[in-house]
């Protein structure tokens, strides 16, 4: 019995939580039971789900009871069939007794009453197991059966009283002869009567029996029947989701594509149809990369051989994939690893074509590579006018005007052609001839604001090649903008340089107040991976981007790193693909003093050798340091250095 | 001097990138507020360890003038700014780099002859070149 309450229990919490948690009724239950996972059913056959659960509690419940039941009523008839034994234990240890042998009638006499007692108004017996232990039995139910028990409890009252006469008269009583003979004949009576007793109650137990055996088969039917329905019910709500699911895929305008190991494709939702005019089923087996342009194809090869080697991890790339038509459609694909997935055993990508914000990205920058080209073309013309005008001009105060205005259409054209680097437009000025190293150095300064503070020491004589050298001096000045803008307009810049392992490092060192571990961190990521230009406008470290950018352009290594006596210094590496030696002189030839002589900090440079471009996880954006003065009050100093775009 | 050939436009890098203002940090006023054209430049001789202290146009400059060469000549050969030449010549004088020998005003303006006789040696010397 023990199990039926809890049984009950469960029913009636899962009841309960239909009713609380029944805000739509019962199907509101279903995506509760874990069993079910995320399965949602139709509300219509939710009601079968409890129903289930009811059946089941119901079934339990029943066998429990059924089971303690049976169990009473053997016990019963066996407590019924040893009652026989008694009475003739009792009938022998009477007869004993009186011939004068060892036997205890009065023991026996409580061993034939106790069944009876028992049977009839319930109490514990013997368990037939032995070992003490007792077994409650409930008092017998049944007419009959009491009927005959209680006629068995008479006649064992006239046993017992029969007994007491012979044992207190002994053998030389007179009616000795007549109390032997109705002992005797009152424990046939017995055995009669508990045989009747023992049948109506075995008859009684079998067809409890038989009931329960109808009733078991019919719960076990309607369980049989519920968990068909079930049974259909998932599945028809399984179909329903796999429909719904597919023609999320079918309909989608992202491709979902799956590839084997090796790269080939296992399968392909069917939107390809729309994107690439391809049919899914053709691509099976294909190699991704035939659809891949050919310039995007190391690139596309790079990324999923990594993404390979990580499984659980994701990445993302855009290429060019090719349409049936022949064209090219630009897309995006995130790719997630799932090799470790059984069930897909493959990379999963998902992909979207982008073709038209890559044409829209394509016009903007068409845009802003236009408008700058024509400032640009304005600026130089403005610049040319203005070296006319110096030139003829005598004037100490005049000539001072023109210097400033010369200043101005410098930095502007400056400006300018961050503009077109951002624009993405690989539109460099080039050199017929490399131009000598400290020429570059000189012209970077003269594009920057507060010229006049930077100091410009050992440089070597070397050349750069013409095809860098304008990228150059464009980098230089953003990084010597950027130097002066954020320190004290009383302490110098320094820009010296020193030949390096696989090239020539030039260093930009000021004397600010530095940058925080995270705007290095920022900066220095910024110069290593510069964004798209559409991506740029949100930032606020335009100039590290142009950096960035240009560098790149010309495999310039930038890194900007903290002076242990405050302020930064920016190194930048020029590989010596991109040098040459000045006329006679060696590559490396000592460096010829120029202007005032700066020594080299020889600590910094024993710093920089051992681990020199190495990024450092802790870099900054120089925003909060201190502003530059307004020396001409023209522009706003701080909007300028290293943002052009303020 | 200076490398780089010319651009696509033509243009010489140094014509492009080297800005005027930097030789003398945007200076335009010179030590010698009445320094002539004419005034002669000539190198102190012996003063060649001096001169790795220099800035370019001052090592320029320095080189041209052991002979002695006039203000104007200097800014013409070195294809420097008249301005810029008089101020960077009137700093390397004050550092001894150079001595500058200057037109003594010999005549009072009253001795000077009539405009008219100038402009026709100016018609002359025209003709002549």
């Amino acid at each position: 019995m023990r199990r039926s309450p809890s049984a009950e229990a469960g029913a009636a919490s899962a009841t309960r939580r239909t009713a609380v948690g029944g805000r739509s009724g019962i199907g509101r239950l279903v995506p509760r039971l874990p069993i079910l996972g995320d399965l949602r059913l139709g509300r219509r056959l939710g009601w079968v789900i409890p129903m289930l659960i009811v059946l089941v509690a119901a079934i339990v419940v029943y066998n429990a009871r059924a089971i303690a039941e049976q169990r009473g009523s053997a016990l019963v008839v066996y407590t019924a069939a040893r009652q026989r034994a008694f009475v003739e234990r009792y009938t022998t240890d009477v007869l004993l007794k009186v011939d004068g042998f060892q036997a205890d009638p009065e023991e026996s006499a409580e061993d034939v009453r106790e069944p009876v007692d028992v049977l009839l108004d319930g109490g514990s017996v013997r368990a037939p197991q032995g070992g003490g232990a007792r077994v409650e039995i409930q008092p017998a139910r049944d007419w009959r059966v009491r009927r005959k028990l209680e006629q068995d409890r008479r006649l064992i009252d006239a046993l017992i009283r029969t007994g007491d006469q012979l044992q207190e008269g002994g053998r030389d009583d007179r009616s000795y002869e007549t109390n032997v003979t109705r002992l005797r004949v009152l424990s046939a009576q017995l055995s009669s009567v508990s045989n009747d007793a023992v049948r109506e109650i075995t008859q009684q137990a079998e067809a409890s029996i038989s009931r329960l055996v109808r009733i078991e088969i019919a719960l076990g039917l309607l369980g049989v029947l519920a968990a068909l329905a079930l049974g259909l019910l998932l599945r028809r709500a399984g179909a329903e989701q796999a429909a719904q699911f597919r023609s999320l895929v079918n309909n989608s305008s992202d491709l979902i594509t799956v590839l084997t190991p090796d790269g080939t494709i296992a399968y392909q939702s069917p939107s390809v149809q729309r994107v690439l005019g391809r049919r899914a089923g053709a691509l099976v087996g294909a190699a991704l990369v035939d659809l891949v342009h050919p310039d995007d194809r190391h690139q596309v090869n790079a990324a999923l051989t990594r993404l390979m080697e990580a499984p659980g991890a994701t990445a993302s790339f855009g290429c060019r994939l090719q349409h049936e038509d022949g064209s090219w459609r630009h897309v995006e694909s995130i790719c997630t690893n799932l090799a470790d997935d059984p069930r897909v055993n493959g990379l999963v990508l998902n992909i979207r074509d982008v073709t038209e914000q890559a044409a829209l990205r394509q016009s903007i920058s068409d845009l802003l590579h236009n408008l700058a080209r024509r400032s640009q073309g304005l600026v130089d013309r403005q610049l040319e006018l203005i070296d006319e005008l110096e030139r003829n001009e005598v004037d100490p105060d005049r000539l001072d005007e023109l210097f400033r205005m010369d200043h101005l259409a410098t930095r502007m054209r400056r400006n300018v052609e961050n503009l077109i680097v951002l624009s993405g437009v690989d539109q460099r000025r080039r050199w017929s001839e490399s131009v000598p190293l400290r020429d570059v150095v000189e012209a970077a300064v003269a594009e920057v604001e507060d010229y006049s503070r930077v100091q410009v020491a050992g440089i070597h004589d070397l050349t750069l090649s013409g095809q860098a050298a304008s990228d150059v001096a464009h980098l230089l000045a953003e990084l010597v903008e950027n130097a002066t803008s954020f320190s004290s307009p009383t302490t110098r810049v320094e820009v010296s340089g020193g030949p390096a392992g696989n090239g020539y490092v030039l260093e930009i060192g000021d004397h600010g107040i530095g940058m925080s571990d995270t705007e290095l961190a920022e900066a220095n990521r910024r110069l290593a991976a510069p964004l798209a230009a559409d991506n740029i406008a949100v930032s606020r470290m335009m100039g590290f981007h142009v950096v960035g950018r240009l560098a790149a352009r010309h495999g310039i290594r930038v890194q900007l790193r903290p002076r242990w006596f405050g302020g930064i210094t920016a190194l930048v590496l020029l590989p010596t693909t991109l040098l040459g030696s000045a006329g006679e002189h060696p590559a490396m030839a000592p460096p010829v003093s120029a202007g005032v002589t700066v020594a080299p900090e020889p600590l910094l440079l024993a710093n920089s050798t051992e681990s020199r471009w190495q990024p450092r996880a802790h870099l900054p954006l120089r925003r909060q340091a201190a502003p530059a003065p307004d020396r001409g009050g023209d522009t706003d100093p701080a909007a300028e250095a290293g943002d052009p775009f303020g | 001097m200076s490398g780089g050939g010319t651009d696509e436009g033509g243009r010489t890098w140094s014509r492009h990138y080297r800005r005027p203002y930097t030789a003398t940090g945007g200076r335009t006023r010179p030590a010698h507020d009445d320094l002539e054209l004419e005034t002669l430049v000539q190198t102190v001789t012996g003063i060649d360890e001096q001169l790795a202290g220099l800035g370019r146009e001052q090592r320029s400059i320095a080189a041209l003038c052991r002979e002695g060469v006039s203000v104007a000549e200097i800014s013409a050969r070195l294809d420097l700014l008249l301005g810029v030449t008089r101020v960077i010549v009137g700093d390397m004088e004050l550092q001894g780099v150079v001595v500058l020998h200057r037109p003594r005003a010999t005549v009072a303006d009253a001795d000077l002859p009539p405009l008219e006789l100038l402009e026709r040696v100016l018609h002359g010397l025209r003709n002549i070149s």
